[in-house]
């Protein structure tokens, strides 16, 4: 077994703190979670990460949604009537709730589910040592390189032809990035080493998923086309 | 732990803003496809020479646009006191402004509730007053044309200024102020025509200063300091007074004996202030076995 002995002092508290956990996931995740894993954190800052980081981006996407919308609306005004076509403008205003709640929902199934998948994987195929819940409060600090994401889409969302490129690198660099935090967090979690952890935390959950898709779009498909056949 | 913060601080400042940007973005931007007739806009021009007002000297603004932007430029036309040019989408409301002359002074009042005003100033007046946008951003450039005494830039809720400051610019101070955003400054300046000072402060976002003078005659003194968040600092050739997380000052070496001075101050509430060096910091640095090797012993 490994010994592990601390050799930092004693994290900050309160709110810089807060902010030294969220940069410290960015530059230095293994520092990071080490520190997390010792003082015991609880599930809550994790759950108010993912809410808050996803309903940002669903809520940006309900604005993007929005914004197209409208301008469609002025060819709407004969067709519908002036009326109506007020009333679904105002109506338009709920739809980045609408997204923000969905997107909040669908991150903390995914979050629930990928931390199942991978314990499952890490615990039992490459005999880990680490608990499911501690797995699940350090996933949620993988959301916060959305935050290049976010900024992303509030760059495009300012103009679209200049900045899209650069929301796509952002959003690559997210992803990447995301990747490098769950292998560390899983390798910390389990004691496991890099490659087994990225296995665990990111190729079996893909597996998993993409056979989950094509289970439904099999499923889809009979129901449109009317069967088929194995 | 420092840097930590700082990328922290930044965080939380992208995720603050974007809230904002949620909610202003629909009313402030308008539509994502813009088609021939959302784009329809009306130029409104106003000017003010020395034949509309003989014997003024000095002029006072007080220069409000709610949403927008304005963008600040000098010339080497004298007998210019101020021309502003307002786009603004068909329908909005007019811009309203008023000039009162008292002795040798102009007070100039402008209320405009939206659109983006060119605001262009002459060479013969001294200029002082307070340009706001509610939401939106302001730039300005100093030109060797400028013969300001003191500018208040404001962005009172959300949005930027950007300043850049230019050879033999003349201003005594220049403040700015942005609620939740950002401040850009670059001070391409060699030579400054007198002492100057300015001073910077972002409550929610970040300030960028992308260099500091250094001219044989200038020398100039920076002051940072950021409440929570932390400060990027790549100090160069100056000399470095003092450096904490959140406080930074430092000076040219030819500061004390410079016959002109320029004198920096900012401040961030919650964000971070970059001065001397990129923006984006650099990707993650603690991703390798050696870092680790040194954090646990086996």
């Amino acid at each position: 077994m490994e010994n592990e002995t601390s050799v930092q002092s004693k994290p900050p508290s309160g709110f810089t703190g807060f902010l030294g956990r969220l940069g410290g996931t960015l530059l230095e995740p293994r520092k990071t979670f080490y520190d997390m894993m010792q003082r015991e954190m609880g599930i809550l800052e994790p759950l108010f990460l993912i809410i808050v980081f996803f309903g940002i981006q669903g809520a940006l996407v309900g604005v993007f949604t929005v914004r197209i919308l409208y301008s469609f609306l002025a060819f709407l005004s004969p067709i519908i009537g002036a009326e109506q076509l007020q009333a679904f403008q105002g109506g338009l205003f709920i739809v980045p709730f609408i997204t923000a709640i969905s997107w909040i929902v669908f991150a903390l199934m995914i979050w629930i589910i990928s931390a199942g998948i991978t314990h499952l994987c890490a615990k039992y195929i490459f005999k880990g040592m680490g608990s499911y819940t501690q797995l699940l409060k350090l996933y949620g600090y993988a959301s916060v390189p959305s935050s290049l994401v976010i900024l992303g889409m509030m760059l495009t969302s300012l103009n679209f032809s200049i900045f899209f490129g650069l929301s796509m690198i952002l959003c690559l660099m997210a992803v990447f990035w995301t990747v490098i935090i769950l292998v560390v967090a899983v390798e910390r979690c389990y004691l496991i080493d890099p490659g087994q952890a990225f296995i665990s935390s990111f190729i079996v959950p893909l597996i998993v998923y993409l056979a989950l898709s094509a289970l439904v779009g099999l499923i889809f498909s009979s129901l449109v086309l009317g069967g088929f056949s194995l | 732990m420092r840097a930590n913060t700082i990328i922290g601080g930044m965080i939380i400042a992208i995720l603050l803003a974007s809230v904002i940007f949620t909610f202003a973005s629909p009313i402030l931007l308008g539509p994502l496809i813009k088609f021939e007739e959302d784009r329809a806009k009306v130029t409104r021009t106003y000017s003010f020479t020395s034949d509309d007002a003989p014997g003024v000297d000095y002029v006072n603004l007080n220069f409000t646009v709610k949403a927008g932007g304005i963008d600040i430029n000098f010339t080497d036309d004298s007998s210019l006191i101020y021309r502003f040019v307002f786009k603004q989408d068909e329908g909005a409301t007019k811009p309203s402004i008023e000039n009162i002359t008292v002795d040798s002074k102009l007070f100039v009042n402008v209320m405009a509730e939206s659109g983006d005003v060119k605001v262009t100033f002459g060479n013969n007046y001294i200029y002082n007053g307070t340009l706001r946008v509610s939401l939106g951003g302001i730039t300005a450039k100093l030109s060797n044309y400028s013969n300001i005494e003191f500018f208040d830039l404001a962005t009172v809720y959300a949005g930027g200024v950007s300043v850049d400051v230019e050879d033999d610019a003349a201003f005594d101070h220049l403040n700015m102020r942005v609620n939740a955003g950002g401040i850009m400054m670059h001070i391409g300046a060699k030579t400054l025509k007198k002492n100057s000072s300015i001073f910077a402060r972002v409550e929610l976002g970040g300030i960028v200063v992308d260099s500091i003078p250094k001219g044989t005659s200038l020398g100039s003194r920076l002051k940072a300091f950021a409440d929570i968040g932390g400060i990027y600092l790549n100090p160069g050739n100056y000399t470095v007074i003092s450096q904490t997380v959140n406080r930074v000052e430092i000076e040219t070496e030819n500061y004390p004996t410079a016959p002109i001075k320029l004198e920096i101050e900012i401040f961030t509430g919650l964000g971070g202030t970059t001065i001397n060096q990129p923006f984006f910091p650099a990707f993650p640095t603690s991703f390798s076995q050696e870092i680790t090797a040194g954090y646990f012993i086996e």
